[in-house]
């Protein structure tokens, strides 16, 4: 990771790591902010690097650690559901 | 509380609908409610306790629902309320094994003075990531290093990145500003990292002389 500006519209590494991962969730709001984060990803080896992985890992989260209700955990909220 | 009862509180559901609407809207999220119990309580019985004392919870509190598209988020605000009020002292998240001590907790969000605080070895890691590094980690390795996160980031990141919801969503339920949303989720990722780097260095799935090499 280097911390120079590789451009004039290049926020750098720092910058972008720190908006990084609010870029990845797509909750950066202004239009522009992310664009710049997207600009200094592309350009740069590392910090695309690091994004890549950050993409594996949200998606090793969302795919292999959601939990699922246990058949015991249903049967007691049709229960409950009923009751009301 | 009756049917009737809720349903008059209702601000738009038909009188009729406002049961089966609400056991539907939960049975939706069922999968998703017992997820997050079970992240935070660490336990089988008690998240299932805790599910059920929340919809229970949320049934009695329908009138005061104000609109029906943040049902989930505001659903999934009375589990983290009746979690922190009733079952936060007993959870049995496990937060003792070796690579949660090298979580550190100081206030500084920044990535940048996080990340000048850390070892040659996690750094060079850090800043030269393998794809194949994550296809080694077992699912247990990746929930261990979740629940090894702080409180705070600890279920940001599973209302996040496991169960989905948005940055706007999850700061509703934990009732913080969206901002504290985005500084936790960057401190809690790379902390998360950090977890991880330390759980596959001990399983041998990075070794020191591999990171040094690079």
């Amino acid at each position: 990771m280097t911390t120079d500006k590789h451009h004039h519209n290049d926020i750098g590494c720092l910058e972008a790591m720190e908006w990084l991962y609010a870029w990845l969730d797509g909750e950066i709001g202004e239009e522009t902010a992310a664009e710049q984060v997207q600009y200094h990803v592309n350009h740069c080896k590392s910090c695309f690097s690091r994004a890549e992985m950050e993409k594996a890992l949200n998606e090793r989260l969302r795919g292999t650690t959601r939990e699922y209700a246990t058949e015991k955990l249903k049967k007691r909220m049709k229960k409950l559901i009923d009751s009301l | 509380m009756s049917q009737t009862k809720a349903a008059r509180h209702h601000p738009t559901t038909p009188q009729d609908d406002i049961k089966p609407w609400f056991g539907r809207k939960v049975q939706e999220n069922l999968d998703a409610l017992y997820g997050v119990a079970l992240r935070l309580t660490g336990n089988h019985s008690d998240a299932e306790d805790l599910v059920a004392d929340s919809v229970s919870k949320a049934w009695k509190a329908i009138g005061k629902l104000q609109d029906q598209g943040r049902f989930r988020p505001w659903l999934f605000r009375i589990l983290h309320n009746h979690f922190i009020s009733d079952y936060r002292k007993r959870s049995t998240r496990p937060v003792e094994s070796s690579y949660c001590e090298l979580l550190e907790t100081d206030t500084d969000d920044s990535v940048s003075s996080y990340l000048m605080n850390q070892s040659e070895d996690f750094l060079r890691w850090w800043a030269t990531p393998e794809q194949e590094f994550f296809n080694g980690l077992l699912r247990d390795q990746i929930m261990n290093a979740i629940d090894c996160l702080p409180d705070s980031f600890h279920i940001t990141v599973i209302l996040i990145n496991v169960e989905g919801f948005s940055y706007d969503e999850a700061a509703e339920i934990l009732g913080v500003p969206g901002g504290t949303i985005r500084s936790r989720m960057k401190r809690g990722r790379t902390l998360l990292q950090k977890a991880l780097w330390t759980q596959a260095r001990e399983a041998g799935i990075v070794s020191a002389e591999t990171t040094k090499e690079k």
